[in-house]
Protein backbone atom coordinates (compact mmCIF):
# COMPACT_ATOMS: atom_id res chain seq x y z
CA UNK A 1 0.00 0.00 0.00
CA UNK A 2 1.59 3.45 -0.56
CA UNK A 3 1.75 6.46 1.55
CA UNK A 4 -0.76 8.74 2.28
CA UNK A 5 2.23 10.47 0.07
CA UNK A 6 1.65 9.02 -2.82
CA UNK A 7 -1.78 9.58 -2.76
CA UNK A 8 -1.11 13.62 -2.05
CA UNK A 9 1.39 13.37 -4.36
CA UNK A 10 -1.00 11.66 -7.49
CA UNK A 11 -3.54 13.74 -5.53
CA UNK A 12 -1.57 17.17 -6.64
CA UNK A 13 -0.99 16.28 -10.38
CA UNK A 14 -4.89 16.31 -10.92
CA UNK A 15 -5.39 19.18 -8.73
CA UNK A 16 -2.70 20.43 -11.54
CA UNK A 17 -5.24 18.62 -14.82
CA UNK A 18 -8.04 20.89 -13.23
CA UNK A 19 -9.58 18.21 -11.37
CA UNK A 20 -12.38 19.01 -9.15
CA UNK A 21 -10.05 17.33 -6.07
CA UNK A 22 -8.39 21.10 -6.72
CA UNK A 23 -9.70 23.51 -3.96
CA UNK A 24 -8.55 26.95 -5.80
CA UNK A 25 -7.44 29.12 -2.85
CA UNK A 26 -4.92 31.13 -4.05
CA UNK A 27 -3.48 33.82 -1.54
CA UNK A 28 -0.90 35.52 -3.55
CA UNK A 29 1.40 33.31 -4.76
CA UNK A 30 0.40 30.30 -2.52
CA UNK A 31 -1.63 27.80 -3.91
CA UNK A 32 -3.48 26.10 -0.87
CA UNK A 33 -4.86 22.95 -2.26
CA UNK A 34 -7.55 20.78 0.15
CA UNK A 35 -5.09 17.59 1.91
CA UNK A 36 -6.77 14.30 1.41
CA UNK A 37 -8.08 12.73 4.22
CA UNK A 38 -5.85 10.30 6.77
CA UNK A 39 -2.73 12.22 5.59
CA UNK A 40 -1.40 12.21 9.13
CA UNK A 41 2.28 11.52 9.31
CA UNK A 42 4.69 10.80 12.06
CA UNK A 43 7.16 13.94 12.00
CA UNK A 44 9.68 13.95 14.77
CA UNK A 45 13.58 14.03 15.10
CA UNK A 46 14.13 10.87 13.31
CA UNK A 47 11.44 10.25 10.78
CA UNK A 48 9.80 12.67 8.32
CA UNK A 49 6.38 11.69 6.15
CA UNK A 50 7.82 10.52 3.28
CA UNK A 51 5.26 13.01 0.61
CA UNK A 52 8.77 13.98 -0.33
CA UNK A 53 9.87 10.84 -0.92
CA UNK A 54 6.75 8.89 -2.15
CA UNK A 55 8.18 5.81 -0.08
CA UNK A 56 6.07 2.99 0.68
CA UNK A 57 7.44 3.84 4.84
CA UNK A 58 9.01 6.42 7.12
CA UNK A 59 12.85 7.39 5.57
CA UNK A 60 15.32 7.89 8.26
CA UNK A 61 16.05 11.76 7.73
CA UNK A 62 18.74 12.75 6.11
CA UNK A 63 21.27 14.45 8.96
CA UNK A 64 21.31 17.61 6.18
CA UNK A 65 17.67 17.30 6.36
CA UNK A 66 17.02 17.64 10.03
CA UNK A 67 16.75 21.18 9.75
CA UNK A 68 13.44 22.63 10.99
CA UNK A 69 10.58 21.16 8.69
CA UNK A 70 7.90 22.22 10.91
CA UNK A 71 8.55 25.92 10.67
CA UNK A 72 5.87 27.50 9.56
CA UNK A 73 5.91 29.70 6.61
CA UNK A 74 5.84 33.56 6.72
CA UNK A 75 2.40 34.59 7.08
CA UNK A 76 1.39 30.92 7.50
CA UNK A 77 1.35 30.51 10.77
CA UNK A 78 -1.13 28.33 12.18
CA UNK A 79 -4.15 30.03 13.92
CA UNK A 80 -6.98 27.96 15.61
CA UNK A 81 -8.95 28.79 12.58
CA UNK A 82 -6.51 27.66 10.09
CA UNK A 83 -7.33 25.50 7.77
CA UNK A 84 -6.44 21.83 9.01
CA UNK A 85 -5.77 19.43 6.34
CA UNK A 86 -5.00 21.57 4.06
CA UNK A 87 -1.57 21.72 2.60
CA UNK A 88 -0.03 24.79 0.25
CA UNK A 89 2.32 24.85 -2.40
CA UNK A 90 4.77 27.66 -2.21
CA UNK A 91 7.17 26.88 -5.53
CA UNK A 92 7.11 24.75 -8.04
CA UNK A 93 9.37 24.39 -11.19
CA UNK A 94 9.70 21.65 -13.78
CA UNK A 95 12.54 20.08 -13.94
CA UNK A 96 15.25 18.10 -16.57
CA UNK A 97 17.91 16.10 -15.04
CA UNK A 98 20.86 17.05 -17.12
CA UNK A 99 23.36 15.12 -14.88
CA UNK A 100 24.45 12.65 -11.93
CA UNK A 101 27.16 13.17 -9.65
CA UNK A 102 29.58 10.35 -10.10
CA UNK A 103 29.15 10.05 -6.31
CA UNK A 104 25.41 9.53 -7.03
CA UNK A 105 24.85 11.33 -4.02
CA UNK A 106 23.61 14.85 -5.75
CA UNK A 107 22.15 15.43 -9.47
CA UNK A 108 22.54 18.40 -11.33
CA UNK A 109 19.04 19.89 -13.47
CA UNK A 110 17.43 22.37 -15.12
CA UNK A 111 14.63 24.11 -13.61
CA UNK A 112 11.86 26.33 -15.05
CA UNK A 113 9.81 28.28 -12.40
CA UNK A 114 6.03 27.27 -12.19
CA UNK A 115 4.96 28.80 -9.51
CA UNK A 116 6.31 31.07 -6.34
CA UNK A 117 7.21 34.35 -5.30
CA UNK A 118 9.66 35.69 -7.70
CA UNK A 119 9.82 32.23 -9.25
CA UNK A 120 7.74 32.14 -11.99
CA UNK A 121 9.34 31.96 -15.66
CA UNK A 122 12.83 32.40 -13.62
CA UNK A 123 15.74 29.39 -15.39
CA UNK A 124 17.33 28.05 -12.52
CA UNK A 125 20.24 25.19 -12.40
CA UNK A 126 20.14 22.94 -9.49
CA UNK A 127 21.98 20.90 -7.93
CA UNK A 128 19.70 18.33 -6.05
CA UNK A 129 20.56 15.24 -3.56
CA UNK A 130 19.72 11.92 -4.88
CA UNK A 131 18.03 10.97 -1.43
CA UNK A 132 15.22 13.33 -2.34
CA UNK A 133 13.88 10.72 -5.09
CA UNK A 134 11.97 8.36 -3.66
CA UNK A 135 12.90 4.10 -4.26
CA UNK A 136 9.63 4.47 -6.58
CA UNK A 137 11.40 7.25 -8.75
CA UNK A 138 14.61 6.13 -8.91
CA UNK A 139 14.78 4.24 -12.24
CA UNK A 140 13.44 7.35 -13.93
CA UNK A 141 16.62 9.31 -12.24
CA UNK A 142 18.48 9.57 -15.68
CA UNK A 143 19.41 12.66 -18.22
CA UNK A 144 16.53 14.36 -20.29
CA UNK A 145 13.45 12.74 -17.67
CA UNK A 146 11.22 15.23 -16.00
CA UNK A 147 10.23 15.83 -12.83
CA UNK A 148 8.60 18.27 -10.45
CA UNK A 149 10.11 19.79 -7.19
CA UNK A 150 8.11 21.43 -5.05
CA UNK A 151 8.01 23.60 -1.86
CA UNK A 152 4.89 22.42 0.53
CA UNK A 153 3.90 24.07 3.24
CA UNK A 154 1.04 21.82 4.96
CA UNK A 155 -1.35 21.54 8.22
CA UNK A 156 -2.05 18.69 9.29
CA UNK A 157 -4.88 17.72 11.07
CA UNK A 158 -3.30 17.56 14.02
CA UNK A 159 -2.91 21.60 13.42
CA UNK A 160 0.77 20.94 13.26
CA UNK A 161 2.28 22.75 10.40
CA UNK A 162 5.17 21.18 8.42
CA UNK A 163 7.43 22.47 5.13
CA UNK A 164 8.87 20.33 2.59
CA UNK A 165 10.54 19.77 -0.35
CA UNK A 166 9.29 16.97 -2.73
CA UNK A 167 10.74 15.43 -5.80
CA UNK A 168 8.10 13.57 -8.12
CA UNK A 169 9.07 12.14 -11.30
CA UNK A 170 6.71 12.66 -14.28
CA UNK A 171 5.82 9.12 -16.34
CA UNK A 172 5.58 10.47 -19.72
CA UNK A 173 4.31 8.50 -22.55
CA UNK A 174 6.18 6.63 -25.06
CA UNK A 175 7.09 7.33 -27.91
CA UNK A 176 5.28 5.80 -30.57
CA UNK A 177 6.65 3.75 -34.16
CA UNK A 178 4.23 5.45 -35.89
CA UNK A 179 5.22 8.70 -34.89
CA UNK A 180 8.95 7.64 -34.89
CA UNK A 181 8.15 6.87 -38.65
CA UNK A 182 6.45 10.26 -39.88
CA UNK A 183 9.51 12.04 -38.11
CA UNK A 184 11.72 9.80 -40.00
CA UNK A 185 9.99 10.22 -43.56
CA UNK A 186 9.86 14.01 -42.50
CA UNK A 187 13.74 14.34 -42.02
CA UNK A 188 13.95 11.88 -44.96
CA UNK A 189 11.89 14.51 -47.14
CA UNK A 190 13.94 17.72 -45.38
CA UNK A 191 17.75 16.07 -46.36
CA UNK A 192 16.34 15.38 -49.91
CA UNK A 193 15.09 19.29 -49.88
CA UNK A 194 18.54 20.56 -48.14
CA UNK A 195 20.77 21.85 -50.80
CA UNK A 196 24.24 20.94 -49.51
CA UNK A 197 27.82 22.00 -51.08
CA UNK B 1 26.00 48.75 -21.84
CA UNK B 2 24.27 48.20 -24.84
CA UNK B 3 23.80 52.34 -24.89
CA UNK B 4 27.60 52.94 -25.42
CA UNK B 5 28.30 50.51 -28.70
CA UNK B 6 29.12 53.37 -30.94
CA UNK B 7 29.69 53.29 -34.38
CA UNK B 8 29.74 50.53 -36.97
CA UNK B 9 33.30 50.11 -38.41
CA UNK B 10 34.96 51.70 -41.28
CA UNK B 11 34.90 49.81 -44.16
CA UNK B 12 38.60 49.16 -44.06
CA UNK B 13 38.63 48.56 -40.24
CA UNK B 14 38.32 44.57 -38.91
CA UNK B 15 36.74 43.91 -35.74
CA UNK B 16 36.07 41.08 -33.71
CA UNK B 17 33.65 41.07 -31.07
CA UNK B 18 33.14 38.23 -28.67
CA UNK B 19 30.10 38.05 -26.30
CA UNK B 20 29.14 35.65 -23.72
CA UNK B 21 28.50 34.29 -21.40
CA UNK B 22 24.57 34.78 -20.37
CA UNK B 23 23.13 32.18 -22.00
CA UNK B 24 25.79 31.03 -24.31
CA UNK B 25 28.80 32.29 -26.47
CA UNK B 26 29.72 34.16 -29.72
CA UNK B 27 31.37 35.97 -32.15
CA UNK B 28 31.03 38.37 -34.93
CA UNK B 29 33.34 39.79 -37.44
CA UNK B 30 33.67 42.45 -39.97
CA UNK B 31 35.49 41.08 -42.73
CA UNK B 32 35.85 44.49 -44.26
CA UNK B 33 33.81 46.48 -46.72
CA UNK B 34 31.02 46.33 -44.26
CA UNK B 35 30.32 42.37 -44.84
CA UNK B 36 30.12 40.67 -41.66
CA UNK B 37 30.11 37.24 -40.23
CA UNK B 38 27.82 35.67 -36.99
CA UNK B 39 29.82 32.79 -35.27
CA UNK B 40 27.08 30.82 -32.98
CA UNK B 41 24.63 32.81 -30.72
CA UNK B 42 24.17 33.98 -27.10
CA UNK B 43 21.36 35.73 -25.33
CA UNK B 44 22.02 38.44 -22.90
CA UNK B 45 19.71 37.22 -20.21
CA UNK B 46 19.14 40.69 -18.75
CA UNK B 47 17.69 41.58 -21.95
CA UNK B 48 13.79 41.45 -21.03
CA UNK B 49 13.34 40.86 -24.68
CA UNK B 50 15.93 38.18 -25.17
CA UNK B 51 16.98 38.70 -28.47
CA UNK B 52 20.61 37.18 -30.16
CA UNK B 53 23.37 39.47 -28.98
CA UNK B 54 25.00 39.63 -32.37
CA UNK B 55 21.74 40.75 -33.61
CA UNK B 56 21.46 43.10 -30.94
CA UNK B 57 24.93 44.54 -30.93
CA UNK B 58 24.83 44.81 -34.91
CA UNK B 59 21.47 46.84 -34.86
CA UNK B 60 23.05 48.96 -31.95
CA UNK B 61 26.09 50.15 -33.51
CA UNK B 62 23.74 51.35 -37.36
CA UNK B 63 24.39 47.89 -38.98
CA UNK B 64 21.78 46.15 -40.65
CA UNK B 65 22.01 42.13 -40.71
CA UNK B 66 19.40 41.44 -43.25
CA UNK B 67 21.89 43.63 -45.80
CA UNK B 68 25.58 42.90 -44.07
CA UNK B 69 25.30 39.71 -42.84
CA UNK B 70 27.32 37.45 -45.23
CA UNK B 71 28.04 34.15 -43.39
CA UNK B 72 26.66 32.52 -40.44
CA UNK B 73 28.33 30.03 -38.71
CA UNK B 74 26.67 27.24 -36.55
CA UNK B 75 29.42 25.45 -34.76
CA UNK B 76 28.24 22.75 -33.55
CA UNK B 77 24.32 21.94 -32.20
CA UNK B 78 25.37 22.56 -27.69
CA UNK B 79 22.29 24.76 -26.72
CA UNK B 80 25.23 27.12 -25.14
CA UNK B 81 26.03 28.08 -28.81
CA UNK B 82 22.75 27.94 -31.01
CA UNK B 83 20.24 29.46 -28.18
CA UNK B 84 18.58 32.41 -30.97
CA UNK B 85 20.30 30.71 -33.73
CA UNK B 86 17.13 30.06 -36.01
CA UNK B 87 16.53 34.31 -34.97
CA UNK B 88 19.99 35.02 -36.46
CA UNK B 89 19.18 33.23 -39.61
CA UNK B 90 15.81 34.63 -40.03
CA UNK B 91 17.18 38.05 -39.67
CA UNK B 92 20.61 37.87 -42.13
CA UNK B 93 18.57 36.01 -45.70
CA UNK B 94 21.65 37.39 -47.13
CA UNK B 95 23.83 34.84 -45.63
CA UNK B 96 25.42 31.87 -46.40
CA UNK B 97 25.07 29.00 -43.45
CA UNK B 98 27.76 27.04 -42.59
CA UNK B 99 27.86 24.19 -40.34
CA UNK B 100 29.04 20.71 -40.20
CA UNK B 101 27.99 18.02 -42.66
CA UNK B 102 25.98 16.68 -39.05
CA UNK B 103 23.21 18.88 -39.12
CA UNK B 104 21.89 18.59 -42.18
CA UNK B 105 22.93 14.53 -42.37
CA UNK B 106 19.54 12.79 -42.45
CA UNK B 107 20.39 10.78 -39.31
CA UNK B 108 20.40 14.01 -37.28
CA UNK B 109 17.38 15.15 -39.04
CA UNK B 110 15.62 11.87 -38.19
CA UNK B 111 17.08 12.34 -34.28
CA UNK B 112 15.53 15.70 -34.56
CA UNK B 113 12.26 15.78 -35.71
CA UNK B 114 11.76 12.50 -33.58
CA UNK B 115 13.03 14.74 -30.20
CA UNK B 116 9.70 17.02 -31.45
CA UNK B 117 7.54 14.75 -30.96
CA UNK B 118 5.49 16.01 -27.93
CA UNK B 119 7.87 18.93 -28.21
CA UNK B 120 5.84 21.55 -25.84
CA UNK B 121 7.29 18.79 -22.97
CA UNK B 122 10.97 17.31 -24.27
CA UNK B 123 12.60 19.70 -27.15
CA UNK B 124 15.78 21.16 -25.72
CA UNK B 125 16.69 25.09 -26.76
CA UNK B 126 18.68 23.01 -29.00
CA UNK B 127 16.22 20.96 -31.01
CA UNK B 128 14.28 23.44 -31.58
CA UNK B 129 16.68 25.76 -33.24
CA UNK B 130 18.20 23.56 -35.18
CA UNK B 131 14.73 22.48 -36.61
CA UNK B 132 13.79 26.00 -37.01
CA UNK B 133 17.32 26.85 -39.18
CA UNK B 134 16.63 23.74 -41.35
CA UNK B 135 13.06 24.85 -41.98
CA UNK B 136 14.34 28.40 -43.05
CA UNK B 137 16.84 26.52 -45.16
CA UNK B 138 14.46 24.10 -46.52
CA UNK B 139 11.79 26.64 -47.82
CA UNK B 140 14.64 29.25 -49.07
CA UNK B 141 16.42 26.63 -50.82
CA UNK B 142 19.96 27.86 -50.01
CA UNK B 143 22.65 26.35 -49.75
CA UNK B 144 24.25 24.94 -46.84
CA UNK B 145 28.09 25.39 -46.95
CA UNK B 146 29.64 22.23 -45.42
CA UNK B 147 32.57 22.79 -42.78
CA UNK B 148 35.46 20.12 -43.46
CA UNK B 149 39.18 20.18 -43.02
CA UNK B 150 40.88 22.92 -44.65
CA UNK B 151 37.98 24.02 -47.11
CA UNK B 152 38.23 28.11 -47.75
CA UNK B 153 35.29 29.62 -47.29
CA UNK B 154 36.29 33.29 -48.26
CA UNK B 155 38.42 33.88 -50.20
CA UNK B 156 38.82 37.97 -49.11
CA UNK B 157 39.99 37.76 -46.25
CA UNK B 158 40.96 34.12 -46.34
CA UNK B 159 38.38 31.93 -44.51
CA UNK B 160 39.03 28.44 -43.55
CA UNK B 161 37.32 25.90 -41.72
CA UNK B 162 39.68 23.09 -39.94
CA UNK B 163 37.16 21.18 -38.52
CA UNK B 164 35.47 18.33 -37.90
CA UNK B 165 37.14 15.61 -39.36
CA UNK B 166 34.90 12.97 -40.98
CA UNK B 167 36.04 10.45 -38.01
CA UNK B 168 34.71 12.79 -35.32
CA UNK B 169 31.42 13.50 -37.51
CA UNK B 170 30.92 9.66 -37.89
CA UNK B 171 31.52 9.10 -34.40
CA UNK B 172 28.71 12.07 -33.71
CA UNK B 173 26.21 10.30 -35.95
CA UNK B 174 27.09 6.99 -34.43
CA UNK B 175 26.80 8.18 -31.39
CA UNK B 176 23.60 10.12 -32.22
CA UNK B 177 21.71 6.59 -34.07
CA UNK B 178 22.56 5.20 -30.23
CA UNK B 179 20.61 7.91 -28.49
CA UNK B 180 17.45 7.99 -31.06
CA UNK B 181 14.50 7.43 -29.29
CA UNK B 182 13.12 4.12 -29.89
CA UNK B 183 9.46 2.98 -29.59
CA UNK B 184 8.03 2.31 -26.30
CA UNK B 185 10.73 4.51 -24.29
CA UNK B 186 9.05 7.49 -22.56
CA UNK B 187 9.64 10.87 -24.00
CA UNK B 188 12.66 12.64 -22.52
CA UNK B 189 14.90 15.95 -23.91
CA UNK B 190 18.19 14.94 -25.76
CA UNK B 191 21.17 15.06 -23.86
CA UNK B 192 24.31 14.48 -26.19
CA UNK B 193 27.07 14.83 -24.52
CA UNK B 194 30.04 14.66 -27.27
CA UNK B 195 29.79 17.03 -30.07
CA UNK B 196 32.59 19.58 -28.94
CA UNK B 197 34.40 17.45 -31.63
CA UNK B 198 32.11 18.54 -33.93
CA UNK B 199 32.94 21.72 -33.39
CA UNK B 200 33.87 24.29 -36.35
CA UNK B 201 37.42 25.93 -35.97
CA UNK B 202 38.01 28.96 -38.15
CA UNK B 203 40.71 30.88 -38.99
CA UNK B 204 40.51 34.11 -40.98
CA UNK B 205 43.57 35.89 -42.44
CA UNK B 206 43.54 39.01 -43.58
CA UNK B 207 47.13 40.81 -45.42
CA UNK B 208 48.87 41.58 -42.07
CA UNK B 209 47.40 39.68 -38.89
CA UNK B 210 45.23 36.43 -38.90
CA UNK B 211 43.15 34.81 -36.24
CA UNK B 212 42.21 31.99 -34.73
CA UNK B 213 38.49 31.14 -33.79
CA UNK B 214 38.72 27.88 -31.56
CA UNK B 215 34.85 27.52 -30.96
CA UNK B 216 34.12 24.44 -28.67
CA UNK B 217 37.25 22.29 -29.99
CA UNK B 218 38.92 20.02 -27.48
CA UNK B 219 42.25 17.36 -27.36
CA UNK B 220 41.74 14.02 -27.91
CA UNK B 221 44.97 11.50 -27.86
CA UNK B 222 43.74 9.97 -30.91
CA UNK B 223 45.13 11.72 -33.70
CA UNK B 224 42.16 11.65 -36.31
CA UNK B 225 40.41 14.09 -33.94
CA UNK B 226 40.29 16.99 -31.94
CA UNK B 227 43.02 19.65 -31.84
CA UNK B 228 45.64 16.99 -33.02
CA UNK B 229 43.88 16.46 -36.44
CA UNK B 230 43.89 20.16 -36.93
CA UNK B 231 47.43 21.15 -35.78
CA UNK B 232 49.23 18.54 -38.29
CA UNK B 233 46.57 19.39 -41.12
CA UNK B 234 47.35 22.90 -40.84
CA UNK B 235 50.74 22.18 -40.99
CA UNK B 236 50.14 20.23 -44.12
CA UNK B 237 48.48 22.97 -45.81
CA UNK B 238 50.08 25.67 -44.93
CA UNK B 239 49.24 28.06 -41.91
CA UNK B 240 49.41 31.55 -41.05
CA UNK B 241 50.35 32.05 -36.98
CA UNK B 242 47.46 34.12 -35.82
CA UNK B 243 48.02 37.08 -33.46
CA UNK B 244 44.44 36.95 -31.72
CA UNK B 245 42.84 33.61 -30.40
CA UNK B 246 39.27 33.10 -29.17
CA UNK B 247 40.26 30.20 -26.95
CA UNK B 248 38.78 27.14 -27.45
CA UNK B 249 36.00 25.47 -24.99
CA UNK B 250 35.53 28.43 -22.57
CA UNK B 251 39.25 28.07 -21.47
CA UNK B 252 39.21 24.84 -20.10
CA UNK B 253 41.90 22.23 -19.24
CA UNK B 254 40.47 20.34 -21.89
CA UNK B 255 40.60 22.70 -24.64
CA UNK B 256 44.10 23.39 -24.24
CA UNK B 257 46.27 22.06 -26.61
CA UNK B 258 50.26 22.24 -26.36
CA UNK B 259 50.93 22.06 -30.09
CA UNK B 260 47.92 24.19 -30.69
CA UNK B 261 49.55 27.23 -28.97
CA UNK B 262 53.19 26.30 -30.38
CA UNK B 263 51.94 25.72 -34.28
CA UNK B 264 49.19 27.86 -34.60
CA UNK B 265 49.61 30.96 -32.83
CA UNK B 266 52.28 33.60 -32.51
CA UNK B 267 54.09 34.22 -29.41
CA UNK B 268 52.22 36.06 -26.98
CA UNK B 269 49.08 36.22 -28.94
CA UNK B 270 45.70 38.26 -27.77
CA UNK B 271 43.62 35.74 -25.92
CA UNK B 272 39.78 36.38 -25.64
CA UNK B 273 37.83 33.66 -23.05
CA UNK B 274 34.13 33.65 -22.87
CA UNK B 275 33.56 31.72 -19.57
CA UNK B 276 30.63 29.09 -19.30
CA UNK B 277 27.73 30.32 -17.51
CA UNK B 278 25.96 26.92 -17.00
CA UNK B 279 25.84 24.84 -13.73
CA UNK B 280 27.62 25.08 -10.35
CA UNK B 281 29.95 27.60 -9.94
CA UNK B 282 33.22 25.15 -9.31
CA UNK B 283 32.42 23.10 -12.41
CA UNK B 284 32.59 26.33 -14.69
CA UNK B 285 35.46 26.79 -16.92
CA UNK B 286 37.72 28.59 -16.82
CA UNK B 287 39.11 27.80 -13.04
CA UNK B 288 41.43 29.97 -11.77
CA UNK B 289 44.53 27.82 -12.96
CA UNK B 290 42.98 28.05 -16.40
CA UNK B 291 43.08 31.58 -16.28
CA UNK B 292 46.92 31.46 -15.01
CA UNK B 293 47.58 28.85 -17.54
CA UNK B 294 46.36 30.92 -20.72
CA UNK B 295 47.76 34.24 -19.36
CA UNK B 296 51.16 32.71 -19.15
CA UNK B 297 50.97 32.19 -22.88
CA UNK B 298 49.20 35.43 -23.79
CA UNK B 299 50.46 38.98 -24.54
CA UNK B 300 47.35 40.29 -23.01
CA UNK B 301 44.24 37.99 -22.05
CA UNK B 302 40.37 39.56 -21.68
CA UNK B 303 37.28 37.69 -20.57
CA UNK B 304 33.76 38.50 -21.82
CA UNK B 305 32.71 38.44 -18.36
CA UNK B 306 34.21 37.68 -14.65
CA UNK B 307 33.21 34.95 -12.84
CA UNK B 308 30.95 36.43 -10.75
CA UNK B 309 28.20 34.96 -8.95
CA UNK B 310 24.82 35.33 -10.88
CA UNK B 311 22.36 36.90 -9.16
CA UNK B 312 20.21 34.86 -7.03
CA UNK B 313 16.88 34.75 -7.57
CA UNK B 314 14.57 36.51 -4.74
CA UNK B 315 11.88 33.69 -3.63
CA UNK B 316 10.39 34.36 -0.61
CA UNK B 317 11.95 33.50 2.74
CA UNK B 318 9.96 30.53 3.30
CA UNK B 319 11.07 28.67 -0.15
CA UNK B 320 14.51 29.67 0.71
CA UNK B 321 14.93 27.99 3.66
CA UNK B 322 12.83 24.86 2.78
CA UNK B 323 15.61 24.60 -0.41
CA UNK B 324 18.39 25.23 2.17
CA UNK B 325 17.13 22.68 4.36
CA UNK B 326 16.66 19.74 1.69
CA UNK B 327 19.99 20.36 0.60
CA UNK B 328 19.30 21.96 -2.59
CA UNK B 329 21.37 24.54 -4.28
CA UNK B 330 20.03 26.92 -6.98
CA UNK B 331 22.29 28.66 -9.35
CA UNK B 332 20.16 31.42 -11.67
CA UNK B 333 21.01 30.99 -15.33
CA UNK B 334 20.94 34.33 -15.58
CA UNK B 335 25.15 34.53 -15.69
CA UNK B 336 27.02 37.70 -16.07
CA UNK B 337 27.13 39.05 -19.49
CA UNK B 338 29.69 41.24 -21.57
CA UNK B 339 31.82 41.22 -24.65
CA UNK B 340 35.29 42.23 -25.60
CA UNK B 341 35.80 44.08 -29.11
CA UNK B 342 38.67 44.55 -30.94
CA UNK B 343 39.37 46.72 -34.02
CA UNK B 344 42.41 47.03 -36.21
CA UNK B 345 42.82 49.08 -39.40
CA UNK B 346 45.68 47.56 -41.19
CA UNK B 347 45.79 44.46 -38.86
CA UNK B 348 48.96 45.81 -37.15
CA UNK B 349 47.54 46.46 -34.27
CA UNK B 350 44.35 45.74 -32.54
CA UNK B 351 42.56 48.30 -29.79
CA UNK B 352 40.43 46.34 -27.71
CA UNK B 353 37.56 47.39 -25.29
CA UNK B 354 35.29 46.04 -22.73
CA UNK B 355 31.48 45.96 -22.34
CA UNK B 356 29.40 45.04 -19.57
CA UNK B 357 30.98 42.60 -17.22
CA UNK B 358 33.97 42.15 -19.27
CA UNK B 359 37.24 42.27 -18.38
CA UNK B 360 41.05 42.52 -18.47
CA UNK B 361 43.30 39.38 -16.79
CA UNK B 362 46.36 40.70 -18.62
Amino acid sequence: MRSSAANSTSWLDSAESGTDQLSDTYAGNTRWLNAPKNTFQPSGAFFEASSATASTAPRPIDSRRRAPLTEAAPGLQPTPNSPRGQIAVLGEWNGCVLDIDQSSSYFTASLKGVLGEGIEGEEEDALIPVSDVSDWDLELLKPGNFFRLSVIHEIQSSGQPRRYTQVVFRRLPAYRQQDLDVAGERARQRSRALRVE
Amino acid sequence: MWNELGSSPSSDEFEITVFGPGYGESVVVHLGDGKWLIVDSCIDTSDPQRQPAPLQYLRGIGVRPELAVKFVVASHWDDDHVRGLSEIVKAAPAARFICSHVLPDEKFGSFVEALSIGSAATDGGNVRNIRQILEILEQRRSVIWKASPGRTICASPVIRTWSPSDYDANEFLLYVAQMHPRAGEPLRRPSLGTSNLTSIVLSIDWPKCSVLLGADMERHPDARRGWQAITSLAQELGWTKASYLKVPHHGSDTGHDDAMWRELLEREPTSVVAPFGRGPRHKRPPKSSDVRRISELSGSLYLTARQLDPPKTRMSVAVTRSLRDGAISFVSQKSPFGMVRSRSKDGSGWTHETFGLATRVK
